[in-house]
Formats: structure tokens, C-alpha cells, sequence
């Protein structure tokens, strides 16, 4: 969502995600484009090297795997987080060696993942459209 | 949640409040901001392929969405493709008709206790009012969503549910739904899950408040007249005052 300010001229984090989404798929174009003058201009043997890259990019645009960005900004919070983390390890090893099975890490986990969220929720809207 | 002893009375709070959910960038956050009605529709998708399966929506419309999200046109093809029960008719008995956009979504099951079976005795909430019907509503809705993650050390789940931090008490009927890939976007939009939860959940916000962008330009418009009218109330009473602050009062002797 672009928001109001961003038409004043005024830095706008938005629409620069906008200019890089639309960058994107303009390479890919140039790609094509690029590939197949090639191959049609050269020997059969050089279609045959070419055919490989572009098997692999028609197969990309086919299967198109989305990758969702929010796994990875997690674990880019990780280094923010590192106290909270250790102490959940800690928590763990605890509880791996307790026997009595009443022990559990909810206060540790809540520790890190609040942690970890508290960074990384301002950061994944930008990824998305 | 396993039982817990006299040290640990005070965890059993965390776990039956559910993590808090952290404060998203929505694109409606702010005095001056509207729904992206681009996700809206985006959302309700999400909700029909997904969701409607087992939640409810039934306080909607399909005319609601009508400038919302979709065109007249394009609603009225939306409902058509539903059928709803409608009577009784001349001979006293109840036929079904394609849907009309005065139609509600349809609910998935009869009634409560036919959600319930179906969904091994847990009922899957009405979504029309869940972003008002939860503490920090959207946020809540997205964290839930896309938080499905292994539990913690030393807590385990029954089976049959599903652990989520942010769920009360950890323990949720429901499965991770929202995958990445599982719906196609018209607009293209690349449906990771993270992509499709927001915009789910941009969605739902809107259909528990309606008027928010409504209620964003009269509230705009109003304020910035309630100020030139301050403004215009305070010089008038200056002016009316200015000659009684300003006199001057001469006390002498009475001879």
C-alpha cells in the first residue's frame, strides 16, 4: 500500500519495493531476450548448451515456488536475540535431563519468539505486495 | 498443558494469555490511511478457497463487496455461483436458487453442533467480527496464522490438536491452513503464505469494520472544521471580551 506521502516526493519506502518488484521481472525479460538471439544465430552444438539454461528458466517459470519471507527474516533476528535464545537452550538441556516431566520452557520460548518477532514484524510487510 | 508446581504457578499465565502478538505495518494504521482494497479482495479469495470450508462469514453480504472489493457485475456473478435454500413456495416447500448479492455468505455447516462433530468438538468461530472479537484483532489473526511452530521443551499437545504460542493456551483445534502456494492470485501477486495470511487478514479487518474508511474522512473532515470553529469562537470571544479586559477603572475621592 503506497501511502499518501509518498507522491510529495518525500522518501518512500514503498514505492522503492514497488521499483524493485517491477525491476525484477524486467531482467528476466532481458534474459530471454538475450538467450534466444543466440541460439538462433549459432550452430546446433551451442543450441544444445544453450538448451539446458533455458530448460532450466522455462522451468522456473512454470513452477513457480514461492518463497515465503518470513522464515528467513526470523532467523536473521536471530543475532538480536541471542540472550533469549541461550536461555531457551539452557531451558531445554534442563528439561531434556529432568525425569519428573512437570518442567517445561513456555516462559524461555515466549522470551525468544517475542524477541524474535519484535524484529522481524516490521520487516516482513516490506517483502510482501 | 501438563501440571505445573508451586514455582511454576506463575508460567501457567503466559501460556493461558498466548504470546502477544507483535504490531504489524497495515497498510490502514494511521489517521489518514484506508484499507488496500487491492488485498481486501486478494483476501476474500483466500477466505473462499480456504477458510469458508469450515468458518462461517454470516453477517456478510455479498452486496457488501460492492466497491469494496469487486464490482456490482462481478458480485452478482460471485453469488450466482452459490445456491441457497429459499421458500416455501406455492406448494409450501422449500426449493434452492442461485445466490443473489442480498444473499449472506453461506455458512459450511447447519448448525453449531454440526461444525462441531465435524471438527472433532472444537467449533470453528464466525469470522465477520474476529478481528474485533480478539485483542489486537488483526495482529493477533496474522501472528496466529503464520506462527504454527514446535512447541516448546516439555510441553506436548494431545492429538488431534496443534500447538501455536499465540493461541490461548498453546493448544489450537485448528492445523496450519495457510500454505505456501495454496491459492492462485489473479493480480499475480506470488501467494506465499505470509502473502496470503495478510491479506486474509486485511480482509477479515475489514469485514468487522466496514466503515473504517468512512469513518477515517467524515472523522478528517469534521476535526479540521471543529478547529476553524475553535479558532473562530476563540477570536469572537476576544473581541467581545477585549473591551472589558481593557479598561480602566479610576478610583478617587469623594469630596
Amino acid at each position: 500500500m503506497v501511502k499518501w506521502w509518498c507522491a510529495t516526493g518525500l522518501v518512500c519506502r514503498a514505492a522503492e519495493a514497488e521499483e524493485q518488484h517491477q525491476e525484477a521481472p524486467q531482467e528476466e525479460v532481458a534474459e530471454e531476450k538475450a538467450e534466444e538471439t543466440p541460439s538462433e544465430e549459432e550452430a546446433p552444438v551451442e543450441e544444445e548448451e544453450d538448451a539446458p539454461a533455458e530448460e532450466e528458466e522455462e522451468e522456473e517459470e512454470e513452477e513457480e515456488e514461492v518463497h515465503d519471507p518470513k522464515p528467513e527474516l526470523e532467523s536473521s533476528c536471530k543475532p538480536k536475540c541471542v540472550k533469549q535464545l541461550l536461555a531457551l537452550q539452557a531451558c531445554e538441556k534442563r528439561v531434556e535431563e529432568d525425569e519428573g516431566g512437570e518442567k517445561h520452557c513456555t516462559g524461555q520460548y515466549f522470551d525468544y519468539w517475542g524477541c524474535v518477532d519484535k524484529c522481524a514484524a516490521p520487516k516482513v510487510f516490506r517483502k510482501l505486495k | 498443558m501438563g501440571l505445573l508446581g508451586m514455582a511454576g504457578s506463575a508460567y501457567a499465565d503466559e501460556a493461558e494469555h498466548g504470546l502477544a502478538a507483535p504490531s504489524y505495518p497495515w497498510a490502514n494504521d494511521g489517521w489518514f490511511a484506508s484499507y488496500d482494497h487491492a488485498a481486501i479482495r486478494r483476501g476474500h479469495q483466500v477466505y473462499k478457497e480456504v477458510c469458508a470450508a469450515c468458518h462461517a462469514m454470516s453477517l456478510i453480504a455479498y452486496r457488501d463487496l460492492i466497491g469494496v472489493a469487486y464490482t456490482e457485475l462481478e458480485v452478482k456473478a460471485l453469488a450466482a455461483e452459490i445456491e441457497v435454500e429459499d421458500g416455501p413456495n406455492d406448494d409450501g416447500e422449500m426449493f434452492g436458487r442461485p445466490g443473489k448479492p442480498a444473499d449472506h455468505l453461506q455458512p459450511p455447516y447447519a448448525n453449531e453442533q454440526a461444525a462441531r462433530s465435524a471438527n472433532g468438538g472444537a467449533y470453528p468461530p464466525d469470522l465477520s467480527l474476529i478481528c474485533k472479537a480478539r485483542h489486537n484483532g488483526p495482529n493477533y489473526v496474522f501472528a496466529l496464522l503464520t506462527g504454527y511452530r514446535d512447541a516448546p521443551a516439555g510441553i506436548s499437545v494431545r492429538q488431534g490438536l496443534y500447538y501455536n504460542p499465540y493461541f490461548p493456551g498453546g493448544a489450537i483445534a485448528m492445523p496450519r491452513v495457510i500454505n505456501d502456494g495454496g491459492v492462485e492470485f489473479e493480480d499475480g501477486t506470488p501467494a506465499t503464505s505470509s502473502q496470503m495470511a495478510k491479506d486474509v487478514t486485511h480482509y477479515l479487518a475489514w469485514a468487522a469494520e466496514p466503515e473504517h474508511d468512512e469513518r477515517k474522512l467524515i472523522g478528517a473532515k469534521w476535526i479540521c472544521g471543529a478547529l476553524l470553529c475553535l479558532y473562530a469562537m476563540g477570536y469572537y470571544k476576544r473581541w467581545k471580551w477585549g473591551p472589558l479586559k481593557s479598561r480602566r477603572i479610576i478610583w478617587d475621592v469623594v469630596n
